[in-house]
């Protein structure tokens, strides 16, 4: 009977964690990931305008639906924090990578456009954003380190136990 | 320590939406002033002085939107055919304040000298391509530079020397030929120097040649007869058909035009 009573409050625990896990999963980047591998004609219309693919969007939407989903099944642990410092990291390099450092080239090649006219290059150069950028997320790594200093002085003084255990 | 930390996640946040914030409002504003044909180019001009010639570009800038335009300039790059840079000028623009107007000229100087050193005279003689390299770039909002390059553009270019030649008067009885030519030169150099006339039959055997000394002004036109001494012997070569072969010489550069056939 306490068996039975313990495995349900269990359940319970694990279901709250899922729910709350899917809910900022599907928050964090669920939202692109869905619509792109279920509703395919849906995508490939909004891909004329912008080419998610090439940008490396959907990447970027994986690892952080995945890492949002562990963060929170891993609520109230130190390795929530760990995780989180991790995705900041993991964040800075695609944003590095998929913009090329912050200058972005479109070239229009010479088929596309009428025999006189050559062929045309645009390039964008936006380091300075992603400078700021990327000092919002080595902040955004400080916060979480704090966090976890937090954490562990608070587990230290008083162990830490789950109101959902029994 | 909790209170700095919430405090610093939240400003972190702040922070991170003000910057894409602005940065949506900056595109949306250049767009916008694209849109608006605010940067346009009017009617080239042509000029000719100090032996240049100067192709004149006025730009208008109407930046209407929400932030400065800096650091903007123009760079053109014309090549000939085989790639050889005939001109290369860069202007810049400075920066031009949002709200306001600015009216630049952007001058593309093609030096007569430059080409006869790097043996481009043809480009005066034969109707030709050139291409055309035009860089503009800009920075927006102090934060986003931009950079269009249009690469080769090709622009035809029409001679400003220009020799028709007339159909040959044979006198052979005389021994003599003449051959009229015209020589228009609409450049901005004098063209002095000898126009020379060789004359071939059918088989290429050499009939005989003759040439005449020329000094035509810029923007004027010169005819004239060239006359051609035969020789008993090559009068026996002439067969009623051939070609003429062109050929203008001066101490600085030579120049042949292509075959001219006659009969």
């Amino acid at each position: 009977m306490a068996e039975e009573e313990e495995d349900r409050n269990w359940l319970r625990i694990l279901a709250q964690r899922i729910l709350k896990a899917t809910l900022w999963g599907f928050i964090m980047g669920g939202e692109i990931l869905i619509p792109m591998f279920l509703m395919p004609d849906f995508t490939r219309q909004f891909e004329m305008f912008i080419p998610m693919r090439r940008t490396g969007l959907p990447a970027i939407a994986v690892v952080f639906v995945a890492f949002e989903v562990a963060i929170q099944l891993l609520d109230r642990t130190i390795l929530r924090y760990a995780l989180s410092i991790a995705r900041n990291m993991i964040s800075m390099m695609l944003l590095i990578v998929f913009t090329n450092g912050g200058i972005m080239a479109l070239s229009i090649p010479p088929g596309a456009l009428p025999p006189q006219a050559g062929s045309i290059q645009i390039v964008v150069d936006f380091r300075t954003i992603i400078a700021a950028l990327l000092i919002f997320s080595l902040l955004s790594i400080v916060k979480n380190i704090l966090q976890a200093v937090d954490f562990l002085s608070e587990t230290a003084e008083q162990p830490l136990i789950p109101p959902e255990l029994p | 320590m909790r209170q700095s930390i919430r405090a610093l996640g939240w400003t972190i946040t702040i922070v991170t939406l003000l910057t894409f914030i602005f940065l949506g409002f900056s595109l949306y504003s250049l767009v916008q002033l694209v849109m608006a044909q605010g940067i346009t180019a009017g009617d080239w001009g042509l000029n000719v002085s100090n032996g240049n010639y100067v192709i004149s570009i006025p730009f208008s800038v109407n930046n209407t939107s929400y932030f400065d335009i800096t650091e903007l300039g123009v760079t053109t790059i014309v090549k000939d055919l085989e790639g050889e840079v005939i001109s290369y000028n860069t202007t810049s623009f400075g920066s031009i304040p949002r709200r306001s107007l600015a009216n630049r000229s952007h001058n593309i100087i093609i030096s007569i000298d430059k080409m006869m050193e790097k043996n481009l005279t043809y480009i005066l003689f034969t109707d030709c391509e050139i291409y055309m390299d035009t860089v503009i770039s800009l920075r927006y909002a102090n934060v986003i530079g931009f950079n269009v390059s249009m690469m080769n553009v090709s622009i035809p270019l029409r001679a400003p020397v220009d020799l028709s030649i007339g159909e040959p008067d044979f006198q052979l009885e005389e021994f003599l030929i003449e051959v009229p030519f015209t020589l228009t030169n609409q450049s901005p150099i004098s063209i002095e120097g000898a126009v020379s006339v060789s004359i071939y039959n059918q088989d290429g055997t050499l009939l005989g040649s003759g040439s005449q000394t020329i000094s035509v002004r810029s923007e004027s036109t010169y005819s004239g007869r060239i006359e051609i001494r035969l020789t008993p012997e090559s009068l026996r070569h002439y067969k009623g058909s051939g070609y003429l072969e062109i050929r203008f010489e001066n101490p600085m550069f030579s120049f042949k035009w292509p075959r001219v056939p006659y009969g």
